[in-house]
């Protein structure tokens, strides 16, 4: 799943990922925390696993953190999440850490990049 | 920097433009695949097409005062727009695309800077449909792939070990 207000960079990190050839069946998209939410909550009732979240840090309605802390106390928070960012020294960052993301791609960032990142975090990658 | 437009720069602009150079080249090359160089704006005329500016500025906060802007024609972003997208991108993904690639570029500049000022907060990126000329502490025009852009850095105050 790619969640992002910015179409532009959703259909980038899903080029990102289709080339950098992981295990994926399909990439879901999401303009904000809330939409993510409703996307795990509804990949979930249809009975889907979610293997992995890229996910922005500023969004408007419900950010990265805001969507990290939801998808928790809804019991969503299955599947590994990175965040993607251009200031890595953004304290928002250090804030989706804490909150349960397991990492972060920084931009401007290469397929390889994506590649070893995702790796990294997913269980069957 | 190679033919760059650092008349009168000091010595921290030229610093601050080298890095920019920089972080140019890093962008375009990981995201892209493509070189991108500084060089001087061509002679020709602009054709009506390239007079339609966008423009995207993101402030500094905290140890670093001061802007980074990103200004290219309509049409050179909806050609980079198509390049990151592989495929056809409309005025929307074109406008994104500007700004996008500031907040990139703000983002990565100022990790290059020393402390504090490599912690410096941004803002949102802001876009517009025209090229603010103000006066910048660094302009600078790049070539990627036969499109153009303009980064311009107004730096006011920055605190650096």
């Amino acid at each position: 799943m790619i969640i992002d207000d910015s179409a532009l960079m959703r259909r980038i990190v899903a080029k990102a990922l289709r080339e950098a050839g992981l295990p994926l069946d399909e990439i879901v998209e999401a303009a904000n925390g809330v939409e993510g939410v409703a996307a795990l909550e509804r990949l979930a009732a249809e009975g889907h696993e979610t293997s992995l979240i890229l996910c922005d840090v500023h969004m408007p309605a419900l950010d990265g953190v805001g969507f990290l802390l939801r998808r928790a106390a809804l019991g969503l928070a299955t599947a590994p999440v990175l965040m993607v960012t251009a200031d890595a020294s953004d304290p928002r960052v250090a804030e989706a850490l804490a909150a349960g993301a397991s990492g972060f791609i920084a931009k401007p960032f290469s397929v390889e990049q994506v590649r070893e990142q995702a790796a990294a975090v997913m269980v069957h990658a | 920097m190679n033919g760059g437009e650092y008349a009168d720069a000091d010595e921290s602009q030229l610093r601050w433009a080298g890095l920019m150079d920089e972080t140019v080249a890093e962008t375009f090359s990981a995201m892209l695949g493509l070189g991108c160089t500084p060089s001087q704006a061509a002679g020709a005329p602009p054709s009506p097409a390239s007079l339609r500016k966008i423009s995207a500025r993101i402030e500094f906060s905290g140890a670093v005062q001061g802007s980074c802007a990103v200004a290219m024609s309509n049409a050179d972003a909806l050609k980079i727009a198509e390049i990151f997208l592989s495929g056809t991108a409309d005025d929307a993904m074109a406008a994104d695309t500007v700004g996008e690639l500031c907040n990139v570029l703000a983002g990565s500049w100022k990790r290059r800077l020393k402390p504090p000022a490599s912690g410096a907060g941004l803002s949102v990126p802001a876009i517009s449909r025209h090229d603010d000329a103000a006066d910048s502490s660094v302009r600078q025009t790049y070539n990627c792939d036969g499109a153009q852009l303009v980064v311009r850095l107004i730096v006011q105050q920055m605190q650096e070990e």
